[in-house]
């Protein structure tokens, strides 16, 4: 995710800096490698491997589970909740989605623009998308269902909520919406953002949604009074990716250097309900992050043609709650 | 009776009506005003990334430089306009820049400005010149520009004389990727008297109807 919120931020992606020290595999592909991302249940990971292909890993050992050739270049990809679809949007503007088990077509979509942000609702019926500030919903088949849009600059990060009724959006105009889904209609602006927000996480039972930006702190805010509950305290980095753990006791954060976005910067886990800081790892220049299945925090570096992904969390760690 | 000027479209439609265009018997009549009014149009200025900086709420202020700022002094005027060159009076303007240090202000303000305009529409403010910084190849000044009535115009002001562009940014200002404009790289005047030079810059933005 990293490398799409970095190209919407104009970065040249120059690769990881410096080794992970608890790295727990490294694979090396055919060509560069770019874009990682997780899949929600944290167990696999996707990367661009040179411009038409997408190479499927398991994050827990990286073996290669697939390789997926495009007729163009990707823009931006999620897995589905399952992780056995990939969803692919493509510069040309179509959306591919291919099977994990054998990369072959499923569906594909067509819109009127390159979509560069994606997000699928947890049961697979709704999917939206962005193109600059407007974004669009879209039933299963393909059908437009919504169109929502920011004032202006790109959205960069949708999310469903846990049961397909409202969509959150985040935008380079510094505001992040929580749309009705059913009616199409703009039920809340979060109140107080000022700086751009690129992380957006509802927790599972749908009732916070977590996000996080430029202003370095992870705010938690309560869906039904659109207002912020908590705020985690700040680091000196900006926010891009969260995570939720899968017992919902802790939140994974990756951060990234305002001053130079290709500089290191720190992974952390934080307890949801206190907010209290469990673990701050610096693994170099943090791609992606995801939970696995163990409760682990996984990030993901790039470096040329590597992909290696470590663990912010271990165990012992955890359960010592140091 | 309305004041409303009329269009080179609305007179051409009106005359046809009127049979006061009678000359070609198969004019046709959208197609020459749409022409004329093209040839009469003024290009828009090209939009460029808004970027991640942008922060609401930005005061009021044409002085953005302080005596102990660091930097080249640099003074940024200009006009903003529709395409057919009219002024946009009712144009609200914000502008974001890094400090001389390439520092963006993400706890402040500094460098950060919504900027009055004159009954012209009309801008001018006080700054120093941008730093560099690791993720630009470029010193740039971001704009955004908003007019009811008007899309909204998001864009970037790059110096013709950032040592990037090596004094040829015709042939080199593709160097930082993000610029897709030669017009979006604006000349530099260095001027003031011997003890306090500055760079000037006019930035003239068209920006277009809804």
């Amino acid at each position: 995710m990293i490398a799409r919120a970095l190209s919407l931020l104009f970065v040249l992606a120059v690769g990881a800096q410096g080794a992970a020290q608890k790295s727990i595999f490294t694979v090396k592909a055919t060509a560069d490698i770019a874009d990682p991302v997780f899949a929600p249940r944290g167990d696999r990971i996707a990367a661009d491997v040179g411009r038409d292909r997408i190479c499927v890993w398991s994050a827990l050992d990286g073996t290669l589970i697939q390789t997926i050739e495009l007729p163009d270049r990707p823009a931006a990809k999620i897995f589905d909740a399952a992780g056995d679809e990939l969803l692919v949007s493509l510069r040309n503007g179509t959306i591919q989605v291919r099977a994990v088990s054998t990369g072959a077509m499923v569906r594909e979509i067509k819109a009127d623009a390159r979509q560069r942000t994606l997000a699928l609702s947890r049961d697979g019926r709704l999917l939206a998308t962005a193109a600059q500030e407007r974004v669009t919903l879209w039933d299963s088949s393909g059908t437009i269902l919504r169109r929502f849009a920011h004032d202006f600059g790109d959205v960069v990060n949708l999310a469903f909520s846990p049961d397909g009724s409202a969509l959150a959006s985040a935008g380079l105009d510094a505001n992040v919406h929580l749309w009705d889904v059913a009616t199409g209609r703009r039920k809340a602006t979060v109140p107080g953002q000022l700086l751009a927000n690129f992380a957006l996480r509802f927790t599972a039972d749908g009732k916070s949604l977590l996000i996080g930006g430029v202003a370095g702190a992870i705010e938690i805010v309560d869906v039904a009074t659109a207002t912020i509950a908590r705020r985690l305290p700040a680091q000196k980095y900006a926010v891009f990716a969260i995570d939720v753990s899968p017992d919902g006791e802790s939140i994974g954060a990756a951060y990234f250097d305002i001053d130079g976005m290709t500089r290191p910067a720190p992974v952390t886990v934080s307890q949801l309900d206190s907010g209290r800081l469990v673990r701050r790892t610096n693994p170099g220049v943090p791609y992606a992050i995801g939970f696995a299945p163990d409760g682990q925090l996984r990030y993901a570096l790039i470096k040329g043609p590597e992909l290696t992904v470590g663990v912010a969390t271990p165990s012992a760690t955890r359960r010592g709650g140091s | 009776m309305s004041r409303v000027p009329l269009t080179r479209r609305d007179l051409l439609e009106r005359c046809a009506v009127f049979g006061a265009l009678v000359a070609v018997p198969a004019l046709d009549i959208p197609a020459i005003s749409a022409f004329w009014e093209q040839a009469d149009a003024l290009k828009p200025t090209p939009p460029n990334a808004l970027g991640p900086f942008y922060k609401k709420r930005a005061p009021e202020a044409r002085l953005l430089r302080m005596k102990t700022d660091a930097g080249m002094p640099l003074a940024v005027a200009g006009r903003i306009i529709d395409t057919r060159g009219g002024a946009v009076r009712e144009a609200t303007v914000e502008i974001w820049h890094a400090d001389h240090g390439g520092h963006y202000d993400i706890a402040g303000y500094r460098f950060r400005a919504k900027l009055p305009l004159d009954a012209e529409a009309r801008y001018q403010f006080d700054t120093v010149m941008p730093g560099h910084y690791p993720d630009r190849v470029c010193q740039h000044v971001h704009y955004l520009v908003t007019a009811p009535g008007h899309k909204p115009l998001i864009t970037q002001l790059y110096f013709a004389t950032d040592p990037v562009f090596e004094g040829d940014p015709d042939k080199t200002f593709t160097k930082d990727p993000l610029i897709q404009s030669r017009e979006l790289v604006r000349p530099v005047r260095i001027t003031g008297d011997p003890k306090e030079m500055y760079a000037a810059v006019n930035f003239e933005l068209c920006m277009e109807r809804l």
